[in-house]
Parts: C-alpha cells; sequence; structure tokens
C-alpha cells in the first residue's frame, strides 16, 4: 500500500511514470478479461469423469499379464473442441512408496484422445506385465490439452498384489551353482597336491 | 605319428593348479548366470527354454572367445620364446604341429562343455530339453570351436606376433558374435540384419539353438540347414589350416 501511495505520489511528479502506470493498469485490465473469456471457452473442470471398470483388486504373479479396463466420459453438456488429451496409468509401489517406471510393465503408457464430445464415453485399455512381486496401485489418469496447469483427472485406484513366481527350483539350481566350483576345487586342488608329492614338492 | 606335442600341451592345461584356475573361472560364470536366473527380478521371469538359451549363447561364447585367445598365440609364442625351432627339429611335421594344437585346445572346450552340463541340466530340469540342449550345444560348440581355432592358429603362424594375432581373432570372432548378442531384434530383422545373419556361422548357430530350446523345433532335419552351414564354416577353416600348415616359417617379422 506504501509502495502504490509512493508510485502514485511520485507518478504526479513525472508524467513518464504517469504512462508507465497507465499501460500496467491497462495490461492487467486486458489479462483479466482474457482470462474470463479463456473459462468461459474451456469445458468446466468437472466435465470429466475417469472410471475404472476391471476389478479394483487384483491378485497376480510375477509374469502374468493383467489387463486395465476403463472408461473416459465427458459429463459436460457444452460442445468445445478442446476436451482431448492423454490417458495414462501411474503404478505406485506401497512398499517403496515410489512411482513404477513403466518401461517393463506396460509398452502402451499413454493413449491419446483427440476429443470427447459431450455424452460421449470411450474406453481406455492397457495390458500391465506384473514384474517384480509387492504391492501397488494403480491410477487411470487423463491430462486435458487445453488445460495443462490444471491437475490431471484421475480414477479411482486399483489395489495390485503380485506373487513371486519361480519357473526354477532353487533346490536344483542351488547345490549346482555352489557345488560345481567346490567341487572342481575341491578335485584339481587334490590332483595338484598328490602330483606335488610324487613329484616331491610337498615332501 | 604320436601324439607327444598334444599330451604336452594337454599336461600344461590341465596338470598344474595354474593351468586349471580357468576351469574353476568357468564353472564361476555358470554359477552366476544360474544364481541371476533364478534370482533376477526380471531373469526369473523368463520360461526355461528361454533360460536355457541364455546360458548356451554363454557357454559357447566362451568356449569360442577361449578358444581363440589360445589358438591365436599357440604358435606365435613359440616363435616369441625361440621354442619353434626345436619343435620343428622333431619328426613332427608341421601339419601335425598344427592339428595337435587345434586338438588340445578342442579338448579344452571339450571340458569346458562338460562343466557346463550339470548346469543344462539343473536349468532345463522338468522339461524335455536336457538332451536337446546337450545336444546341440555340444554340436555348435565343437564346430564353432575348431573352425575358429583353425582360423586362429593359421593367423598365429602367419603373423608370428601373439600380440597381433590375438587382436585381430579376437576381432574377428567379436563381429561374428555381434549379430547375436548386440543386434536388436529390429535390426536383425532389417535387410542388412538378415543378410549378415545369413552368412554368419555363429547366427546359424544361435538361431538354430534358439529354434530347439525356445520354439521347440528339436529335431535334427529341422536344424539341417543351420547345421549345414556351421559344417561348411568348419570345414573352409580347416581347409585353411591344413593349407597354411603345409610349411611353417620360423623366423619373426621384423
Amino acid at each position: 500500500m506504501m509502495a502504490a501511495r509512493l508510485l502514485l505520489a511520485r507518478s504526479y511528479e513525472s508524467p513518464r511514470i504517469t504512462f508507465t502506470l497507465c499501460g500496467l493498469l491497462a495490461l492487467l485490465g486486458y489479462s483479466m478479461v482474457m482470462l474470463l473469456d479463456a473459462s468461459g471457452a474451456s469445458p468446466s473442470s468437472d466435465d470429466i469423469l475417469v472410471k475404472v471398470t476391471s476389478p479394483t483388486e487384483v491378485h497376480g504373479s510375477a509374469g502374468q499379464i493383467i489387463r486395465i479396463e476403463g472408461t473416459i466420459s465427458n459429463v459436460g453438456s457444452k460442445s468445445t473442441s478442446n476436451s482431448g488429451g492423454i490417458a495414462y496409468i501411474s503404478i505406485v509401489d506401497l512398499v517403496a512408496k515410489v512411482p513404477v517406471d513403466l518401461e517393463d510393465w506396460s509398452a502402451e503408457k499413454g493413449l491419446y484422445i483427440p476429443s470427447i464430445e459431450p455424452g460421449q464415453s470411450l474406453p481406455l485399455e492397457w495390458n500391465v506385465r506384473l514384474v517384480k512381486a509387492g504391492s501397488y496401485t494403480i491410477d487411470i489418469l487423463f491430462n486435458r490439452d487445453s488445460d495443462l496447469s490444471s491437475p490431471p483427472f484421475s480414477s479411482s485406484k486399483i489395489f495390485l498384489t503380485v506373487q513371486p513366481k519361480f519357473n526354477l527350483n532353487p533346490e536344483n539350481i542351488l547345490p549346482v551353482a555352489f557345488g560345481v566350483p567346490a567341487v572342481l576345487l575341491a578335485i584339481l586342488g587334490s590332483v595338484n597336491y598328490y602330483r606335488g608329492r610324487k613329484t616331491g614338492i610337498y615332501g | 605319428m604320436t601324439l607327444e606335442l598334444y599330451k604336452s600341451e594337454i599336461s600344461g592345461n590341465f596338470y598344474s593348479l595354474r593351468g586349471t584356475s580357468w576351469i574353476v573361472a568357468a564353472s564361476l560364470i555358470f554359477s552366476l548366470v544360474a544364481y541371476l536366473l533364478l534370482t533376477d527380478k526380471e531373469l526369473s521371469l523368463l520360461d526355461q527354454g528361454e533360460m536355457l538359451f541364455t546360458l548356451s549363447e554363454i557357454v559357447i561364447s566362451l568356449g569360442t572367445i577361449m578358444a581363440v585367445t589360445s589358438a591365436s598365440s599357440t604358435i606365435s609364442t613359440e616363435i616369441e620364446s625361440k621354442t619353434f625351432e626345436s619343435l620343428l627339429l622333431t619328426p613332427t611335421s608341421s601339419r601335425q604341429i598344427a592339428f595337435q594344437k587345434l586338438l588340445s585346445i578342442t579338448t579344452s572346450w571339450f571340458f569346458l562343455y562338460v562343466i557346463a552340463i550339470p548346469y543344462l541340466i539343473a536349468i532345463s530340469n522338468g522339461t524335455n530339453l536336457s538332451l536337446s540342449s546337450i545336444l546341440y550345444i555340444g554340436i555348435y560348440g565343437t564346430l564353432l570351436v575348431v573352425g575358429f581355432s583353425a582360423i586362429s592358429i593359421a593367423l598365429s603362424a602367419k603373423l608370428k606376433s601373439s600380440k597381433n594375432s590375438v587382436m585381430v581373432a579376437l576381432m574377428v570372432l567379436l563381429i561374428m558374435l555381434a549379430p547375436s548378442i548386440f543386434f536388436a531384434t529390429s535390426l536383425k530383422k532389417s535387410s542388412f540384419g538378415m543378410a549378415i545373419e545369413n552368412i554368419n556361422p555363429v547366427s546359424h548357430a544361435m538361431n538354430s539353438l534358439d529354434n530347439v530350446l525356445v520354439d521347440n523345433q528339436q529335431s535334427l532335419f529341422e536344424q539341417a540347414s543351420h547345421l549345414l552351414e556351421v559344417s561348411i564354416f568348419a570345414v573352409i577353416c580347416l581347409a585353411i589350416l591344413t593349407y597354411s600348415s603345409r610349411r611353417f616359417e620360423v623366423s619373426p617379422v621384423v
């Protein structure tokens, strides 16, 4: 307030500052008009609805491929041209409390939707390969092209539990993995020792 | 013809703890691979056929690398250490020297292969792939080891320098291994990749193992074209060695 008064007081002192102040006020007015105009043109923030249609609790084992299905609907009444965007899934590891890198989990990370007409509903589908055992949540998210600064629309969560899977039996592998080098060392060491004794190296 | 040189090479390779350290190292590599196939979060998801194929690639790659390294210095080391003259003074022809050295390297491969068999059996347990994996790895490994060793011995005798012959032989081998190990699937399916794979014996061996272990095409008839290509490669390499070993020169290149 003090700064504004000071500025106003000074503006009387110089015609150049008066001109600058008027320019700033004009810009502010223009921005407010544009903002009002923009909010009128774009769909409101609650006209997109993302739903999960596949089961919301999934139990699987590592290596299995599951299908995440959902729908995205434009429940607004106004016909707008900028209701398109990108729908994608997000997987969060509940144990490590970190989002999962989808590189190994799903080849189809994002689905681009050019536009959704009012009242229209589109199916969404992802095939997800369960890579690692653990507990996860999966969300379907939608980011609208015209409104990148606002938070994405999200579905309800899918709770996923992945059990470990062993294609190999540890009881077969571990004895071989540890046993073969040990047996070889024992045989070669013995051969070397007896040969050394024969030639007099070990007395 | 006696096999004195072969016996002396083998005794050098197997009768001392230092000489046999490569056997233990090879078994540790196989153990590490088997352990990773069991415990790694991504490798453990592979089917048993794919796991066997992974191990078979490692067995053959390790065998050929070991054979090439050993063969490419076998004559040049004798020349550099000035023991080759005395070797030539024995009643053994140049060709016999070359082929006895080839036989000793093939024997080393045989030991490596025998060490790999318990791992192959353990990984293929519960499938019908045990015998096929052992048979095909044996056939392809032996043919490739014989072929690459023959070329490497010829190179070693020609270049007379261990450093040069080892480098050249390893480069040739790595170029041959590259399509199977380093090429992505998309590159393999391109016309360039397919052309390379058609003329490359290592690719034929790996693709055949893929067919046998992953796609379950186990009969010899189904793999006849691959077997023929790899056999032709081995025969050509043996012919090159036969020709180049008709008379060895002793004096090193200055």
